[in-house]
């Protein structure tokens, strides 16, 4: 089994950045000046992760207030009030679809290729990931008004067809190898992952880089094991939480037990506790013996590290590391 | 049955969930205070006036019950945790949009070293012209829940020592002369499966309080507390409605004999509302809940909005009461007795 280590998702925003941000919104300072301090911050995470030598690292998200936005303005969708983030302490402006999405360019990988070659980054473009919400996250937190879409299922595939796809084609032309699809909904019991495979398969068509599955903030068994058999022919690898909820260590080996390529969620990015390096070894020497089939496992955070202070999120980055 | 307290309101008795903009040169002052600029007596003095200051400016705007703006705060959960013994804090951790608090972090056991929030009831009761003030407290479920928990070991049992904690502060108002008391809970319905033993932990905080007890949830899943409203021993339930566009008021069929303080403007929108649709929307709540047992303030505390339309959200609103006041007076309705 080959271990390595990756980053994901959000992080914290730096004082520099919050407060440039506050000075961008009371028209103190340019968008362009602000840009600046956008890729300052990315330089510095890219900077200090890829010392480290991690498989692969998200942008950070930056950019992004929330897993929706800017991302709904892109496709000229207008936002609700603020609602709440699953379980977090933590709100996101809802998506509202009372039209069909209009997405003319690949925004988000155009804006990533732009920063990175602007930083002197464009050679680690490889290692670097597009941030996206997955469909079933996007369907579970919009609103769908008057005869925009009939159905969930059919926002779910317009959104694959308009927006992913789109991203994925464009981001594997400038040089991207992985593309995140959040996918927090399917921790929840309330949707079936089995809706959703098509739409993957279909990323995968278009992708022939990685295409992670990240679902955090809780476990549900029964969707993990339906995708990780689903989808194991394919370039698709899910991330798991494993630090919410204490996992059965033979349910985990149950679920799977079809599947090649696993991320696992070790560290918890909800809360400031450090964990022990012991255990962490322990439990990573307890996954190798139980999932023999397993040939890549990735060690990862169970969600995005912004929920931590900081601070304490490099901390835990660096835990992370002494894993690579 | 609620208990009456011998307090006349008028009808309709308009108040603010808490926390209210801060005056500019106040935030200067704190900035001159954090680079050792200023003493602690000169922000102290700068705390007290702007207190006077945002009081009158909620009574001018026609507020029968005021709050003292939370000026003394600079976060909820964050003031409280500052308190407490107990508690150490990493960093802040954005919360919305570039919205960000400091996060506290329980790493020893809790301590309640000495009252909290007196000085601040005794202040705005001095200042204030009205008969009741509302006095707010972050709730202890909300306080576990937005901390790292690094020292208990179940949340569980983090909620109850808070609890422990929040009830004394509570007990320590009413020695000092509150009548009412708003429990801030807005985390309370976030983890469903944590709901029984939450509703029985914030419960104890209003073990052998005999003042009106207020209980504020807001940007929650309400179909999931409606089904607690009678449970939870508090007589009336501060809501946010406007955020919403008002859906989800069919829940308030469940609330039984208590009361709503029933949110009519967005805290989180610049727009400002109109008196008609204050008003529009209070019609719309009074065919679920007797207008006896309706409470009317914002959605939610207006500190993020610019001080000039937070003013403006709070006079529109009380115009729209007004419409409705005028109304009712036609029909003879005009005061309500205060309950607990």
């Amino acid at each position: 089994m080959k271990i390595m280590s990756i980053l994901y998702g959000s992080m914290p925003r730096s004082r520099r950045l919050a407060r440039a941000l506050s000075r961008y919104y009371s028209q103190k300072i340019s968008l362009e000046a602000l840009d600046e301090i956008y890729r300052k911050e990315l330089k510095r995470y890219i900077d200090f992760t890829l010392t480290y030598n991690f498989f692969r690292i998200s942008d950070g998200m930056f950019r992004w207030d929330d897993l929706f936005n800017p991302l709904a303005e892109y496709m000229k969708i207008p936002v609700n009030g603020l609602k709440r983030f699953y379980d977090n302490n933590f709100f996101f402006r809802q998506p509202v679809f009372k039209e069909k999405i209009r997405y003319e360019t690949p925004v988000i990988s155009e804006i990533l290729t732009k920063d990175l070659k602007l930083i002197g980054s464009l050679d680690r473009i490889n290692r670097i990931s597009i941030s996206l919400p997955g469909p079933a996250t996007l369907v579970a937190n919009s609103l769908i008004e008057g005869s925009s879409y009939t159905s969930t299922n059919d926002l779910a595939r317009d959104y694959i067809e308009k927006v992913v796809l789109k991203e994925a084609e464009n981001a594997y032309k400038q040089g991207f190898r992985h593309i995140d699809l959040h996918e927090p909904e399917l921790a929840s019991e309330n949707v079936k992952a089995d809706d959703y495979i098509d739409l993957y398969k279909r990323v995968s068509e278009y992708f022939r880089g990685f295409i992670w599955i990240p679902i955090y903030f809780g476990y549900n068994s029964r969707n993990i094991k339906i995708l990780a058999e689903e989808l194991r022919d394919t370039n698709i690898i899910l991330i798991i939480d494993l630090a919410t909820k204490n996992i059965d260590i033979e349910k985990l080996r149950n679920d799977l037990s079809k599947t090649k390529a696993v991320g696992v969620g070790l560290i918890n990015s909800r809360n400031t506790k450090m964990e022990k390096i012991a255990y962490i070894r322990e439990y990573v020497a307890t996954l190798e013996k139980t999932l023999s089939n397993i040939e890549d496992l990735y060690l990862t955070h169970n969600t995005n590290l912004e929920f931590l202070p900081e601070k304490v999120a490099y901390k835990k980055i660096r835990l992370l590391s002494k894993f690579t | 049955m609620l208990k009456e307290m011998n307090i006349e309101l008028p009808i309709l008795p308009t108040t603010v969930i808490g926390s209210y903009p801060r005056p500019k040169w106040l935030r200067h002052m704190i900035r001159l205070y954090k680079a050792g600029r200023i003493d602690e007596k000169t922000l102290q003095e700068s705390f007290d006036d702007a207190v006077i200051a945002v009081v009158k400016e909620q009574e001018d705007a026609g507020i029968d019950i005021p709050s003292d703006g939370e000026m003394r705060r600079d976060e909820m959960v964050e003031y409280f945790a500052q308190r407490i013994k107990g508690f150490r804090f990493y960093g802040p951790v954005r919360v919305w949009g570039n919205n960000f608090f400091n996060k506290p972090a329980v790493v020893d056991k809790l301590v309640y070293e000495k009252p909290i929030v007196i000085d601040e009831y005794m202040f705005l009761r001095k200042v204030s012209r009205r008969p009741v003030v509302k006095v707010t407290i972050t709730g202890p479920y909300t306080i576990a829940d937005w901390s790292f928990n690094e020292y208990y070991s179940s949340k569980q049992e983090l909620v109850y020592e808070l609890a422990k904690i929040i009830n004394r502060e509570i007990l320590e108002l009413e020695k000092a002369g509150a009548k009412f008391v708003q429990v801030d809970e807005p985390a309370l319905t976030t983890h469903p499966e944590e709901m029984e033993w939450a509703v029985e932990a914030v419960n104890e905080v209003t073990k052998g309080v005999n003042i009106k007890l207020g209980i504020h949830v807001c940007y929650s899943n309400y179909e999931i507390l409606s089904k607690y409203f009678d449970k939870l021993n508090f007589s009336q339930f501060a809501l946010e409605f406007a955020n919403r566009s008002f859906r989800d008021l069919h829940i308030l069929k469940r609330l039984g004999d208590k009361e709503i303080g029933f949110g009519v403007v967005d805290v989180h929108s610049r727009r400002i509302e109109t008196p008609e649709e204050v008003a529009q929307a209070i019609r719309k709540v009074m065919e679920i809940v007797d207008v006896e047992r309706i409470y009317i303030n914002p959605d939610c505390g207006l500190k993020l909005l610019p001080r000039e339309i937070a003013k403006a959200k709070m006079e529109v609103m009380v115009r729209g009461v007004n419409i409705i006041r005028e109304e009712l007076r036609r029909k003879g309705v005009e005061k309500i007795i205060m309950r607990r």
